[in-house]
């Protein structure tokens, strides 16, 4: 912090002029993911996926918001934007889902939990997604476990940064 | 002569034209990665077919009504190298799949995989599925 921020956060603080939360020591996960095959787990991606991830993520994160955006070949893309305090909110983009989701912050881990249903011809579909999301430089990580109909899987998946 | 030669080929050529094809297709084109589906059903016919394999099973929805899913795997050579025979789905059995919802919303799945009653649990993809090697 250089001798001018030092003076008007001081001045900031004297005359009690509210000032944004530090975000230092929290990871960003802001950025334009690029799914990596050859990192992420077999059955992520492709014909027969047993989980499917998303092809890119684009993700801009604020002290207390992440938006963020989930986007597939050929699938319709999911956003959702997130309140960093947990709450939950709509999901949006799949064509004939109800998608509700919440977002933390816990540590070095971004954890986004949600619950996705549609109808079929089997009857109403519910799936639990938890999905544990970790950062380190251009590289994301994503383990995310999905459940539907009492089976859960969980399968991990790598991420490279293209654009911050 | 000639001339009949001629519309006989061309007759041929629209008759095998309009013969219908099963195509192969990717996961993306046809099925929906936001809709993953669990089916627990008796099967009813298998199909050791190119270019994808299918198992038909019946499925009771929660109104008691008895649909028949169509179930798409991979080609039966990636379902040998990964363990499968012919035999291993017998009509009548009682199987839980894995897998992904048809985009057209029809009883139409892509299967990961396949439980068994006794267990044993057979991957339905082709590679990359998480499937041994």
């Amino acid at each position: 912090m250089n001798r001018m921020s030092v003076m008007t956060l001081t001045a900031a603080l004297a005359l009690g002029i509210p000032v944004p939360a530090p975000t230092q020591g929290k990871p960003n996960f802001s950025g334009r993911w690029s799914y990596n095959q050859a990192l992420s787990s077999p059955g992520t991606f492709g014909n027969n996926p047993l989980v499917s991830f998303p092809s890119e993520l684009l993700i801009k994160q604020t002290p207390a918001e992440l938006h963020w955006q989930a986007s597939s070949v050929r699938q319709d893309a999911i956003a959702a934007i997130f309140k960093l305090d947990g709450s939950e909110v709509t999901m949006t983009g799949a064509s004939e889902m109800t998608m509700r989701g919440k977002a933390i912050l816990e540590g070095d881990k971004l954890v986004i939990t949600s619950k996705r249903s549609y109808s079929s011809p089997a009857g109403d579909i519910t799936t639990d997604f938890k999905e544990v999301y970790g950062v380190a430089g251009d590289v994301l990580t994503i383990e995310k476990t999905q459940t539907t109909g009492g089976i859960s899987s969980t399968l991990k998946a790598v991420y490279n940064k293209t654009t911050s | 002569m000639r001339t009949k030669l001629a519309v006989v080929v061309v007759g041929i050529g629209m008759v095998l034209a309009a013969v219908p094809v099963v195509t192969h297709h990717s996961f993306a084109a046809e099925f929906d990665g936001n809709k993953p589906i669990t089916l627990r059903g008796t099967i009813t016919a298998m199909l050791w077919s190119n270019p994808h394999g299918h198992v038909y099973i019946d499925v009771k929805g929660p109104d008691g009504k008895v649909v028949n899913w169509e179930i798409e795997f991979a080609a039966p050579s990636a379902l040998y190298r990964r363990g499968w025979r012919k035999t291993d789905l017998p009509v009548g059995v009682e199987v839980t799949v894995q897998g992904f919802l048809a985009k057209d919303g029809t009883p139409t799945a892509n299967a990961t995989t396949v439980k068994l009653p006794d267990g044993r649990e057979l991957f339905a993809g082709s590679s990359g599925t998480g499937a041994p090697r």
